[in-house]
Formats: structure tokens, sequence, C-alpha cells
């Protein structure tokens, strides 16, 4: 029996009662808890400008046919501070096409309890006016908004009638959260045949919106830290409490179906793109000839293949083009690889499609990879929901050796992908399956920096020379990629705003030479000279100097001992230093500091100076292997770049050597 | 490669419709062609620039055309060639802000590519864009519109045509930029019997041509770029630019031309006059926050006191709003304000207390405002209190002279954290509209003494023979620094203003534990600011066999900041401004490890400037090592000619800052 059919007629009219959407009006205002009022800092977590105290979203979307949606918001503020007083500024976006603001109400609860309602003006302002498309927001200014007092307000966006919107439920604030209550009330036209599904993410243990009788959703949450902005922060998505509402694509299979059948459907949609795009054999062959050599190695042919594709133009590397631009210039659509090979432009995708299309050519087993881009999030297969697929990389098998390679992404070499992709997980396109798996993980050799000196110290403590700076692998990607638009002087003023950002402030550092700028397959090099005036100290008939001439950049990331998120490096990375110092005449080394060598695992360092006759010869090595620490792990990262910083400072000594002679 | 999948999203959606939306606009071929000013333009043979230069203005046309009621409408033409792909980044587009007093009628643009193909948009591609802030609304918007194909090799140019407000007859005319300029021209039509003046500002005075009746034109040509540097002055201040004033005939018309300073006064006054009418509200308020006090300095206090806490910043300037006050008793019901509604409450409130106050104009970017060129275009607005006889001004550093109404003390009721009786450091050196009772009247601010911007440090530091070192640090800051060192923690939560002492100590520490910190008097603006912390730095000290080589100067940084104004090859153009007159003191004491006696020592530094002095010695006595430094600025502006003296004078402090004691193991 259905259990539905035991609920009584009563109880089951008063639970729609209680689900019934709520029309707020000023007459709902929650009473004031005098302890509330007494409040002096969040208990939970003191120190902050502000909390809030309650907080209840409304959204209905039931006759988003005919009445539009809707969503309602009650939020209850306490003020701790000066600085929390900016809290009583509300600005309410929303867009003038499918949306009002048919209601606002607030009022301020002094300390005292007195209260002073909002009947000042509500102000509208233009945010953005795209092609007659209005992005507008609604702003107002509680009164009388002091340190101690209670602020809350009510507003309602109204959506027009016709279309079906996702919603979500954003659960974290950037302030703490005491309690909060949300409310969804889908879609239930006639014959939407829509079916609302939804995703949470990171809400507390037990806590998970309830589907009630009549098919809307409700969830109270208690104790919701604010989101804490650091520095090495991971991606927001994977820190903030949220629940996400969709309705599953017609056709497709259910979300709470098994993970497998969910991922299989897509993976066959996928499949069926990329086979009908490059379904084009005679074009791909023509190519391929022109291309790779019969008797190329596997590998020598998979790159050549990856450097003839890097030859289409790429459009999503170009600027944003206008309408007027894209008709100007009369771009077409591709219908498969033979319209990319003869016009010799195609969008990221297409770019990928056609390397599958002609490592297959050349025999080669190859395919798509649809993967969680890790700057947004970390690719959960049981979570069925295909919007965590935002990007796309290739698989390609020669031999026993498989490949990942992502030549849409223009600037990286051959079987390196943008640290977004490496490292992550995603499904492989296959002709009738999904099959899940794990990008290759970036190894710290991959991102490599090098940097030579060739310097000479001054008696005057200033030294100068020439220094080279090497970029490997993922650093120079990510450099060609985001400089790609500038040019020679740019890009040479660019990179010694880098270098002299590595330097003592007053130094000066002039780029003489940049090499392989347009060669992916190599380094980024770069050579300069510099100058740095004061960077031996006198002390005593001596010169002092730090070991190191670059000053570490992960300093400001590890300043604050204290630390509320995980600590996310993009991607492992190596610092590899080889500094000669020539000593000025008359001088003699007196001392270097002594070897180190700390190694953590995750984390290692090396440094060590060794003398030999005029010249000291500094070698440092830095490798940070980890992408994912703790927060418990934090202390002993700080502690040990704190310990690289002290080394890098480390001092070594020159004597003058006639005064040494007469000591 | 990463690209956005299809998505339900509100966003994605709109993008959706507004890429269809751009995608239907109809071809306008026949409209594409650029006009022949455009043409013309870009025939013109440029002589090298140098690599450097990203573009070139080729014509930057300005024509005024002023109605006899009043009215102008001013058409702005330009036409520049892209040197470079940098110059997308200020010349891709145009903004042309607006609202309902300046609307435009009219607003095209173009491009020509390298061969010779037109391109044109026109108000259809244009976006608008608002101003959404959390401290004012204003109804200027800004339409833009971007150029299509703004490559190297293109010549874009624009041309739109825009009301002016109606409120003053005055204009300024920028006629150089960033970039080069070749042509830049000013056009002026009057109605007949008006007359104008024109006064030029870091360029020659040049005569207008004057082809018809009533109609003027000035074109210069051939102006260099003006490069922008750090902590250079305002752009007025270095730029060439002409301000052009027009006088009607019709003297009911008169108040809109600001001839003297006294006439913008007057201007200004008659805007304001119901402004600080009082209220039975204000006297209430007025009476609730001087009840019990009866010294006339402290119930200024307590007014001037209620409007920094709690009239919040908040401002609405819809029109003429950007120079009319709200009035008090509206201020005062809403409880924010602008700049100049937080002075018209305030000056309302000291009216019932029997202290007149005037407003006072000033403008933020110290010499934008020139003594000999009167006009209502500034950005700020505070107040001038008027001391009665009975008012000692002892302690008050903001007291100015004035030959008619005496002693005023200049208040910002905007600035938070500046005390009664102190002068924030943009307003010092600085010149103030005082709207005074007959008219204008412009105000010299004075630059207070070093002595007034304090920062006084000492601390007690012990080293161990591990080269360990353990202390604390005391620090007293009044005047600007105190004002800064407040907004820095004041921003921050109180649970995070622990780690405002982390940020500044990793400055000058490698491996260091915050053992305790503490704030004092942290919100009483009116008292000094005390700071106290201690800390455990590991390995500060080296070791080099029996010797241990330590820094004196354990925190604080005197160079590296200013340092930086001079990294850039070749050599500055425009001179620095500092903030303020300061001195700072630090006083350390760190006593030595048991074993071991001083080697060697730094000697001290003797270093000065026209601008600043630098004074530092180590002595040592029974065991302690004795550190002190003091650092004073005493003059605000550096001209471009004495650079290289500064320069010299940093480096040489930034070496002492670096140098190190060297201790030696007397005991193996």
């Amino acid at each position: 029996m259905n259990r539905m059919g035991r609920i009584s007629g009563i109880a089951a009219l008063a639970l729609l009662l209680i689900a019934s959407p709520r029309s707020s009006r000023a007459t709902d205002w929650q009473p004031i808890a005098p302890e509330d009022l007494a409040l002096k800092d969040n208990p939970k977590q003191p120190g902050a400008d502000a909390m809030i105290l309650y907080r209840d979203v409304v959204v209905n979307a039931s006759k988003a046919n005919v009445d539009g949606d809707s969503v309602e918001e009650y939020v209850r503020i306490k003020v701790f501070t000066q600085a929390g007083t900016k809290e009583g500024h509300v600005n309410i976006e929303f867009v003038k096409e499918r949306q009002t603001v048919p209601y606002i109400a607030g009022r301020t609860i002094r300390p005292d309890g007195t209260i002073v309602k909002f009947d000042g003006q509500v102000l509208e302002t233009t945010v953005e006016k795209v092609s007659g498309v209005k992005f507008l927001a609604k702003s107002f200014t509680l009164p009388d908004v002091q340190p101690g007092c209670i602020i809350e307000y009510i507003f309602q966006r109204q959506g027009k009638p016709g279309v079906v919107y996702d919603h979500e439920w954003q659960v974290s604030q950037s302030m703490y959260t005491r309690e909060a209550h949300f409310s969804y009330f889908p879609y239930t036209g006639y014959g939407s045949g829509l079916l609302p599904m939804y995703t949470s993410y990171l809400l507390p243990p037990d806590t998970a919106p309830k589907e009630q009788i009549n098919g809307s959703y409700m969830m109270v949450v208690h104790d919701i830290p604010g989101v804490v902005e650091e520095p090495l922060m991971p991606p927001e998505k994977p820190i903030e409490s949220r629940v996400a509402f969709y309705y599953q694509d017609p056709g497709a299979p259910s979300a709470s179906e098994a993970s497998d059948h969910y991922w299989n459907y897509y993976a066959k949609k996928w499949d069926g793109d990329l086979e009908h795009f490059i379904d084009k054999k005679n074009a791909l062959n023509q190519e391929l000839s022109k291309i790779v050599s019969p008797g190329d190695s596997p590998e020598v042919k998979l790159r050549k293949i990856y450097a003839g594709v890097l030859q289409i133009r790429n459009l999503n590397m170009e600027d944003f083009k206008t309408a007027k631009e894209h008709k100007d210039e009369n771009l077409k659509e591709n219908s498969n690889v033979e319209d990319v090979l003869n016009r010799r432009y195609a969008y990221a995708r297409e770019v990928n499609y056609l390397f599958v299309g002609l490592a297959r050519a050349a025999g080669f087993d190859a395919t798509e990879v649809y993967v969680a881009p890790r700057n947004e999030e970390l690719f959960l297969p049981a979570r069925n929901e295909v919007e965590q697929l935002r990007a796309d990389v290739v698989w390609v098998k020669a031999g026993s050796q498989e490949y990942y390679v992502d030549p849409a992404a223009r600037y990286f070499s051959f079987g390196l992908l943008p640290w977004y992709e490496s490292g992550t997980g995603g499904i492989r396109v296959d002709k009738h399956t999904g099959t899940v798996i794990n990008v290759t993980d970036p190894v710290s050799s991959d991102a490599t920096m090098v940097r030579t000196a060739d310097l000479e110290v001054k008696e005057d403590g200033s030294i100068s020379g020439v220094i080279q700076v090497d970029y490997k692998g993922e650093r120079a990607g990510l450099l060609r990629e985001d400089m790609r638009k500038e040019d020679d002087t740019e890009r040479t003023k660019d990179f010694e705003d880098t270098v002299k950002s590595w330097l003592p402030a007053g130094s000066e550092f002039a780029i003489t030479k940049i090499a392989d700028w347009d060669n992916v397959e190599q380094p980024v090099h770069l050579e300069g000279t510099l100058r740095i005036p004061s960077f031996a100290t006198g002390a005593a008939r001596r010169l002092l100097m730090p070991l190191e001439i670059f000053q570490m950049e992960q300093t400001g990331e590890f300043a604050s001992e204290k630390r509320s998120n995980m600590v996310y490096f993009h991607f492992p990375y190596e610092e590899m230093d080889d500094i000669k110092l020539r000593v000025p005449a008359g001088y003699k080394v007196e001392s270097v500091p002594p070897a180190r060598n700390i190694n953590l695992g995750a984390v290692s360092f090396e440094i060590g100076a060794a003398a030999q006759g005029d010249t000291v010869e500094v070698k440092r090595h830095l490798v940070v292997k980890g992408i994912i620490f703790s927060k418990e792990d934090y202390p002993v990262l700080r502690r040990f770049f704190g310990t690289v910083k002290t080394n890098d400072n480390a001092q070594m000594v020159l004597q003058n050597a006639a005064t040494a002679n007469n000591n | 490669m990463r690209q956005l999948r299809t998505t339900t999203s509100l966003a994605a959606a709109l993008a959706a419709v507004v890429a269809l939306l751009a995608w239907a606009s109809p071809p306008a071929l026949a409209a594409d062609s650029a006009p022949d000013w455009l043409r013309a333009a870009a025939q013109e043979k440029l002589p090298d620039y140098g690599k450097d230069t990203a573009a070139v203005i080729l014509l930057d046309e300005t024509q005024t055309t002023v109605r006899e009621n009043g009215e102008i409408d001013t058409l702005h033409r330009c036409a520049i060639r892209l040197l470079r792909p940098e110059a997308r980044d200020e010349y891709g587009g145009e903004a042309v802000p607006f609202d309902k007093d300046m609307k435009i009628s009219y607003l095209k643009a173009w491009t020509i590519e390298p061969n010779g193909h037109e391109i044109a948009v026109g108000e259809k591609e244009a976006v608008e864009v608002g101003y959404l802030s959390d401290l004012e609304y204003q109804d200027v918007r800004v339409k833009t519109l971007q150029f299509p194909e703004a490559n190297p090799g293109s010549v874009v140019g624009y041309e739109y045509v825009q009301r002016d407000r109606p409120y003053v007859f005055e204009d300024n005319w920028w006629f150089q930029d960033r970039s080069p300029v070749v042509t830049a021209r000013f056009e002026l039509q009057l109605p007949p019997g008006w007359e104008f003046t024109t006064s030029w500002f870091n360029y020659p005075e040049q005569n207008p041509q004057t082809p018809s009746s009533n109609r003027y034109v000035w074109e210069i040509k051939n102006l260099p770029g003006i490069e922008t540097e750090p902590d250079m002055p305002t752009w007025k201040a270095v730029a060439g630019w002409a301000g052009v004033k027009y006088f009607p005939r019709d003297p009911a018309m008169h108040a809109k031309s600001s001839g003297s300073w006294q006439e913008v006064g007057l201007w200004y006054d008659g805007l304001t006059q119901s402004s600080r009418a009082l209220s039975p509200a204000i006297q209430q308020k007025v009476a609730e926050l001087t009840a019990g006090i009866s010294d006339p300095l402290e119930k200024i206090r307590a007014l001037t006191d209620y409007m920094q806490r709690h009239i919040r910043y908040f401002a609405v300037e819809i029109g003429i709003g950007g120079w009319q006050p709200h009035p008090a008793t509206e201020v005062l019901a809403h409880q924010y304000g602008d700049c100049k509604d937080k002075a018209t409450l305030l000056s309302a409130m000291l009216r019932e207390i029997g202290i007149e106050s005037y407003y006072l104009a000033v403008d933020t970017r110290r010499g934008f405002i020139h003594p000999n060129y009167p006009s209502i275009y500034m950005d700020h607005m505070i107040l001038a209190i008027r001391l009665p006889d009975n008012i000692p001004d002892a302690g008050l550093y903001a007291v100015v002279h004035d030959p008619k109404l005496g002693r005023l003390l200049i208040f910002d009721p905007t600035s938070e954290r500046v005390p009664l009786g102190y002068l924030p450091w943009y307003l010092q050196e600085n010149y103030g509209l005082l709207m005074a009772p007959e008219g204008g009247e412009l105000i010299s601010l004075p630059l207070l003494p070093p002595a007034t911007n304090r920062l006084l440090r000492t601390a007690r530091f012990e080293l161990s023979a591990a080269g360990d070192l353990s202390g604390e640090v005391q620090e007293l800051e009044w005047g600007g620094p105190a004002a800064r060192e407040r907004a820095e923690f004041l921003d921050e939560q109180p649970s995070k203003r622990v780690e405002v002492f982390d940020h500044f100590l990793a400055n000058f520490l490698d491996n260091f534990k915050l053992t305790s910190a503490s704030l004092g008097n942290l919100e009483k603006y009116d008292q000094n600011l005390m700071l106290n912390y201690k800390f455990v730095s590991s390995g500060y000290a080296n070791a080099a066999g029996d010797l241990l080589f330590v820094r004196p100067r354990v925190v604080g940084d005197k160079s590296t900041e200013m340092l930086r104004l001079f990294t850039e090859q070749k050599p500055r153009k425009y001179p620095i401004q500092f903030e303020e007159a300061t001195r700072q003191d630090d006083v350390f004491d760190i006593t030595l490890p048991t074993g071991y006696v001083v080697d060697g020592l730094p000697p001290p530094v003797q270093a000065e400037c026209d601008y600043a002095t630098y004074h530092s010695e180590i002595k040592v006595a029974d065991g302690v090592l004795h550190y002190k430094r003091t650092f004073e600025i005493k003059d605000v502006v550096v001209p471009t000619e004495k650079l290289p003296q500064v320069k010299a004078f940093l480096r040489q402090v930034a070496a002492d800052q670096t140098a190190s004691a060297v201790l030696r193991r007397a005991t193996p």
C-alpha cells in the first residue's frame, strides 16, 4: 500500500498549509529575543563585525508559467562593531526583463529595544544595460544602524511568467549564520514533465532538504560559519554550503539512478557528437599525410599531430568579438573536421575533436574525456550532475603509453595539461559507456623555475651582473596564455616587473633577451642584467650578504598564524637557483652558512654555498609536491616556509683581506 | 579546454538572450563609412614615437555651442591610431557619462582597419553601466562603445553630442593625454554679447582664431604624452589644460559664472541657503548630546564626535545633488549623508550651541585647486568652525586665522578617524574655498609640523646564543600614523586584528611567533593609539663560527615603499608627494647573550636631504645594545630636480636598516 495513502485528510491539509509558500509582509517580523539585543559578540565564533541571527528564504516556482517564480528573503542581522554597520546598506539586484522587486521592508532595533521603521527612499540603479536587457538594483539604507542594534529586512524578487529557471539556496554567507530556513516549491505546471532534482554541497551533518508531501523541499540549518577569504584558497564552490535545484533534462536518466547509467547516457551522447564531427576519413587522412611520416615513432607521430593541430586558429583564445565583427569576418559554423581543415579556424572543443580524428586516422586509440576543472570544483562521480564536467581533454594511447593532452589549451606542451584539468576526475567517452577516470596528477618537475646568476659584489655593497630565468612546463604554458595578447614591449616590461618584485626595493633590472616564446615545447627563457644598490651591508671590516638574492614569493601567504581554510596550491612546483657571486678585490670569504636540507615529503628545501677562490656559488632547491593541505597542516607549512626564509636570509661573511691579515 | 556548457542558470540564459540579440543586429553597410574628419586624421603622417608608445591621438576636438538661454551643447570628436596591442586597454572603446542633465543626443564610433576597411558601431551596440556601491547612489550612468577590430595599425574614432550641465558656465579643456596628441582643437560658439575668459595651465597661453562672429577656435599641435608615475601630483597639476569661462549678457544668469572666488561662494550660498535650518528634532538632539557639558570646546567635540561616529557616510547624488546638500533635518532623520550633508547637519547643530561655522569646499587631490582660477569643481566639503574668544586653541592644530572671521577650526566630519583639532593629510598644504558671509574666500590650509604626526616605537629584546630573539614592542602613535593604523585594524573584524600584527612582523622576521598583542585607545580617536606586542623569532641572528650577526633595527621600515617610486630604469619626470610631515622614532634595547662581546658596530648615520632627515646610532653598555633612530619628513612635495637627492637619501636609509652588529663569543 502506498505509504502516502495512510495520511488522514486533516493531517494532509495541515502539512500542505505548513508547506505553503509564505507571503511575508511587515507584520511578519519575528519577535526580538532580549538576549539577542544584549548580545555583544558571536559566542560560537567570537570577533565578528556582525552575524546573521536568522534567515528565511522561500523560493516559489510552483506557478512559474502563469505567475512567474519568486524568491522572498527575510534576514535578521546583529551588528557588533562600527564596521558591521555597513550591513545596513542593502543592494538587491534583479533583471528588469524577467523580474520585479515588488516588496521591500526593513527596520532597525536599537540596543535599547526601540524600533525605527525604514521609511526612506528605495533607489533604483542601472547596473548594466546590454542590448536592451537591463540589470538593475534596488538599494536602501536602514536608519540609525549602530553597533549593538539588530537590523532586519524582507524583500521579494518576483519573476515574470513563462520560463522555469533553476534555483539555488546559497546557505553560506560572508557572515556567520545562526539559523536559516529554506523552502523550495518546484514547478508543478500542467503537463510540465519536469522532474525537480537537487544537489547539496557541504551541508552540516544530518542536514538535507526534506521533500514534503506536496513536493516542496524544506531545510533548516544552524551555525554555518561565514566564508573566510585567505591566500591560497581552494575554489569557492567546494567550501561553500549550498543546495542547487534543477530540472532533469527531458529524456536524460534521473539523477537518482545508478551513476553508471547516468554517465553512460551522457557518454553515449558525447560520443555521438564526436563521431559525427570527425566522420570525414578522407579529409583526415589527407591532412595526416602532410603532418607525419611513415617512419615516425608513435610518440613522434602524436607530437607532430599535436603541433599540427596547434596551427589551427583557436577562436576561444581571441578577444571577444562583437556581432559586428563576427559578421564582418564572415566566420561560419564548422559542421565537421573537414570544415575545420578547410577554414583553418575552430572553437576549442572542435580543436580537440580534430586531434582525436587525426590520432585515430594515424591508428591510435583516442577519445574525449570530460573533466571537472579543479579551479571550480572536484569531480564526484556518485553525484549525478553533468554540470560538474565543464572542461574536456583528449585521451590517447600509443602502445602501452597513455597520454592526456589538450591542444585547445594552445600554450601547453604535448602531454602537459593546464593545471585545472590535471589531477581531477572525469568521464572518458567510449562507444556505449562512460568510464570514470582520474586524469594524471601533476608533478612538481612539470612546473619548474630555474634561475641562474653570475654576479659581482662591489665594495660599496652593491651587486650587479647577469641573470637567466627558465620557466618550464606548466609555468611556461600559463605565462604564454596570460601574455598571449601582449607585444614584445609589454611582455618585456611585465617580465622586468616580475623579476624586480623578487629583488629588494630600488633594484634595477633590464631584460636583454626573451627566447623561445613561440615554441610551446621549450621553456620560456629570459636573460637580463641587474643591479642591487645596497645588497651587502658593512659590519666592522666585513661585508654581510644573504645567501639568496631573490626574495621568497610565499612570504605573504603564510604571514598569518591562524588558518580557516585548507591550503590549495594550484599545482606542484619547483624553484632551482644557482647563483655565482664574485667577491670584491681585497676581500675574502670568511664564512658561509652551513648547508641545509629539509625534507617533509610534500615539501622540501635544500640550500648550500661553496666558496672557491673569489667566488661563492649558492645552490637552492625548493619543491612543493602537494596541492591540497588540510588546515591542520598549515602550522607545519608555515614553519617550513619560515625556515626557508631564514635560510635564504642566512648571511655569508666577506672580510677585508688586509684587515684580516692584520688580525 | 575549459568552456561553458549549456546551463539553465539565469546568467547563462540572459547571456544567450543578449548574444542572440547581438547576432540579430541588422547589417548597416552603408552606415559603416567613416566620416571625412576621421579619414583625414587617419592619413596623418606620424613621426617615430619610439617603441613604448602604444597609441597616438590624431585628433581630439571639442566644439561647445552656448545658446542665449544658457543651454550648452558639446560635440566631442576623437581619432586615435593604435600602435601596439596594449592600446586596446585604454583606447579600445569609449565611455561617456550621462544623466538627466547631460543627455547624449548622438553617439557613433568607427574603425578604419590597416587595409582601409571601415566598420561603424552606434547607440545600438552601446552598453549602459550604472554605479552600484555601498557608499553612494548617483544617477550618473555610462554609455560604453567597444570599437570593432581595435588592433595595432587600426585608426579608431568616435563622435558624440551631449548636453552639458546647466549649473555653471565653465569648461575645462584637457588637451594633453597619456599618449601623444597630434592635433587638439577647441571651438567655442557664443551668443552675441557674451564674453569669455581663458586661463592656461602647464602650457603657454594661446590666442584663438575667429573664423566667424562669436566663434573662437584654439588649436594646438604635437603635444607629448604625459607618462604616469606612482605618487605623482594630480593630473591637473602636470598636464596642459585650459579653463574656459563664459559670461552671459543677461545679468540674471551671472551667478552661474565664477569670475572670482567670491562669486563662487555667493553661488554656493544661493544653493544652500535653507539647508542648515534648525528643527525641533535637531535642537532636541543637540540638547541630548551636550547635556551636562559646560565647556564650549567639549560641546563642540560632542557634536563633531557624533557626526563622525553616528552619521553614516552614504551619498545620494541626483542631478545638482552633487553640489547641493540635503537639508539638515533630512540628514538627521536618515542618519546618513555624504560629506556636504554631514557638514550641513553639523553646522546646524553648532549654530544651536551658538557657534558659527562655514562650508569649506576642498579638493583631496593636493595641487588640484589653482588659486588664480576660481572654480566650483572640487571633490569634498568640510567645515570651518569659528572659535569664539572663550575657547583656547592649545592642542588644536587645525586652526587658521582669517582676517575677518578670526580663528577658524578646520574639521572634516567625513574623516571618521581624524579627531577634532587635526587636519587629515590630504587637506594639508592645500587650499579651501571658505563660503564666508560676503562670498567665497580662498584660504590656505597649513602643513602641520612633524611633531603632530608621530610614531614612537620602543622595544626591549633578548638575544640568545642560538640567535633567537624575544621581546616586547610598544608603539605610541598620533596624528596621521594613528589614523592610518586605526583604519588598518578597524577595517578587520575583531577576530582578524591579530593578523595585522602577523603581517607587519612578517615583513621583518623570518620565523616568528606572536606571543601576545594588544591595542589601546583603538576607538578613542582623540587619544594616542597604543600597540603592545611580544614575539619570539627563531634564528634571528646569524651565526658564523664564533661570530653572531644581529640586525639592531628589528622592526620598522622607512625606505622600502618610497624606494619603489624609483624602480623604473628611466629617471622620473614628475615630483613626488609625501602624505604628511612626520617624526618617527625607534628606540630598541637588545640584551646580548652571555659570553658574547661586540666585535663591530655599524657606523652612525646622519642622512639628510631638503625634505627629510634620518639619524641612527648604536651604543653598547652593560651587555645591552642600544639602538635608536629618528626619521623625519619636513616637507611633502619634492620637485623633480630634487629627486636624485631623495633617492640617494633613501638608499642611505635602506643600507642602515639592513646593517648588522657583529658579536664575538668571548669565551670558547
